[in-house]
């Protein structure tokens, strides 16, 4: 299966008061098409900025590409301007904060529209059609009603809709989704979970989920990539990677989610806290807070491997993935 | 200690539903009508009462306010050294004054909000040569500036405007600057380039339509100072020519009858220190309910 995008040694870095800070630091992975990805990860790993540079919005001056290639359909993202006709028509993106993503000054059915008129010279009369067939795809009632509302009369639920709407209206080949529930309530994100999943099935597009929650993609993506301090540390498929974690942060973010039929006493934290970027650990950058960490962890840095005995595609940045292993199972 | 209690509860009751008058209702209304006032008088006063520029009744010179003339006709306000009624010149000078007043605020704007958005969006290079040079003009006073350029082109009224708009631009530029540095980082800017927009299409879009608020109480409060400038500059002779008797010029003809005929320039002064101070108090009203960094007081 040849990968419709593909991630190879990206690194991109901002500069700060305090230094360079390498936000994303030789991450690889791949999506396929059809395929949902999750991109796990706490604050600060570099998942946002990720998507940020596949989109091509990395915010400038501060952000820059350092390195890496970025390729879809073959075609090199990074060249410039290649990304130009790409945006909007084949791939797309659904943000945190449907507020903000929003633009306050234009009613929801003319900014929907707008993909319609900008791209495919519909003209307005077409465009206000297209955007009520996608709001009611969305499953916005009233849609009708709603079109000349503008996005601060939307519910937060709503407004992701409506901003789901924009990105599929051109039915593009990948969708990024960045935390496209993080800002809802619980209801909500489950509803959002399954809108988004419906229109994956029914357009056949890939998908990227970007996320810090588990429990979110769990029963939705088919590969997860795990990040922490701007590397990708474990990658493989969603219950492989959780039922048999090869990376002691990935260990560790298991044993720290509560399980509802109460079979586990005490959650088990991870120690520490999450990395300063600034002053990453020699080595291995999780070592600080990992059991496992021996004199090579902080000497060299593991490199992402396949993981002995377990199916392709499970692997792991981690010099003892057998002791991890070992206590999981 | 019970009745204590009892007191402070029956002794506060809760306003529940306070009527909210928003910020400044009276002043924009206040504004509004006085300007109201002058834009009619401008449009329709030169129609209802004649003014000839060249006309002169030697008979009927320097008549005080409230007097009869020759002809049988009534001077509200009197007539000046050539026997000019002064009421319809003023109303033939307010149509000037507010002509180039708003001639200039869209020449101004215009440029200054191009160049502000030029600033702000793009930043980098473009952003300190056209900022530094905005610095250099502001580092003149302006009027000093209006009077060195109305020197070299001459008196008249599109050079007025043009000397006007040329001092004036830079507030305009600075405004939108700051708008556009504000929302081009925001996130549906980001979100409008991930789903195909382009940088022509981003900033008429996203980043224009931020500026037009604050952009609109800036211009309310500068045509003030416009209209105010103008005046001043023909005062001096270099502004609108006496064929085109704006304010300034009323005001500069009466300069010499000071002693004897003091309502030439008293009445024009006192027109247009109110029309003055009338946008000044509508343009604070606006600042005052648009914008955000007031709003929490």
């Amino acid at each position: 299966m040849s990968a419709l995008l593909s991630v190879r040694d990206l690194r991109v870095e901002f500069a700060t008061s305090g230094g360079v800070v390498t936000a994303v630091d030789g991450a690889s992975f791949e999506v396929g098409p059809g395929e949902t990805v999750a991109l796990l990860g706490e604050s600060g790993s570099g998942k946002s900025v990720t998507a940020q540079a596949v989109m091509g919005i990395v915010p400038k001056p501060a952000g820059r590409i350092a390195g890496g290639s970025i390729s879809y359909d073959d075609r090199d993202l990074l060249a410039p301007g290649a990304a130009k006709g790409l945006r909007g028509r084949e791939i797309a993106m659904v943000f945190q904060d449907p507020l903000s993503s929003l633009n306050p000054v234009f009613r929801v059915g003319a900014q929907i529209g707008e993909m319609f008129r900008r791209h495919r010279g519909a003209s307005r009369k077409e465009a206000r059609a297209a955007a009520l067939d996608l709001m009611k795809r969305v499953g916005i009632p009233a849609a009708s009603k709603r079109l000349d509302d503008y996005p601060h009369q939307f519910s937060g639920g709503m407004r992701q809709r409506v901003m789901i709407a924009m990105a599929l209206a051109l039915s593009p080949r990948l969708l990024i989704a960045d935390e496209p529930t993080t800002a809802l309530d619980v209801t909500v994100q489950a509803q959002i979970m399954d809108l988004l999943t419906r229109l994956q099935a029914e357009e056949g597009m890939s998908l990227v989920l970007i996320t810090h929650d588990l429990g979110v993609v769990a029963d939705v993506a088919d590969r997860v990539v795990l990040m922490y301090a701007g590397r990708v540390v474990e990658t493989g498929p969603i219950r492989e990677v959780y039922e048999h974690s090869g990376h002691p942060y990935t260990a560790g973010l298991m044993g720290s989610v509560p399980v509802l039929d109460g079979s586990r006493d005490r959650l088990i934290p991870i120690q520490g806290s999450p990395p300063d970027l600034l002053s990453l650990p020699s080595g291995c950058s999780f070592r600080p807070r990992c059991r496992y960490a021996d004199t090579l962890c902080a000497e060299q840095e593991p490199e992402l491997l396949a993981l002995p005995d377990r199916p392709i595609g499970h692997r792991a940045a981690c010099h003892h993935p057998e002791g991890v292993l070992t206590d999981v199972g | 200690m019970t009745s204590t209690e009892l007191d402070l509860t029956t002794a506060a009751p809760v306003p529940v539903a306070r009527r909210r008058t928003r910020a400044g209702s009276a002043r924009i209304r206040f504004g509004l009508v006085v300007i109201a006032v002058y834009v009619v008088a401008a449009a329709v006063g030169p129609w209802l009462v004649r003014y000839n520029p060249v006309d002169t009744r030697t008979a009927d010179r320097l008549r005080p306010p409230f007097s009869r003339l020759s002809d049988g006709s009534f001077a509200i306000f009197g007539t000046d050294q050539v026997g000019q009624d002064l009421f319809a010149q003023m109303l033939q000078g307010a149509r000037i004054s507010i002509a180039v007043g708003l001639a200039t605020l869209l020449l101004a704007g215009t440029i200054g909000v191009t160049v502000g958005l030029s600033a702000g969006y793009f930043g980098g290079w473009l952003d300190g040569v056209l900022m530094r040079l905005a610095d250099v003009q502001l580092a003149f006073p302006s009027i000093l500036l209006a009077i060195f350029i109305a020197a070299l082109l001459g008196p008249s009224v599109v050079n007025v405007v043009i000397v006007l708009a040329v001092s004036n631009w830079v507030t305009f530029a600075r405004v939108a600057r700051g708008q556009a540095l504000a929302t081009r980082r925001r996130e549906f800017v980001d979100a409008s380039r991930t789903l195909g927009a382009g940088t022509w299409r981003l900033i008429s879009r996203c980043v224009l339509p931020a500026c037009v608020a604050p952009v609109l109480v800036v211009a309310t409060v500068e045509i003030g100072h416009v209209i105010l400038a103008e005046a001043s500059l023909s005062f001096l002779g270099l502004g609108t020519p006496a064929s085109t008797p704006s304010w300034g010029v009323t005001i500069a003809n009466g300069r010499n009858y000071l002693a004897d005929a003091w309502w030439i320039s008293t009445i024009p002064g006192i027109a247009l220190a109110f029309l003055v101070v009338s946008l000044g108090v509508l343009g604070d009203a606006l600042r005052d309910r648009y914008d955000p960094r007031l709003r929490s007081l």
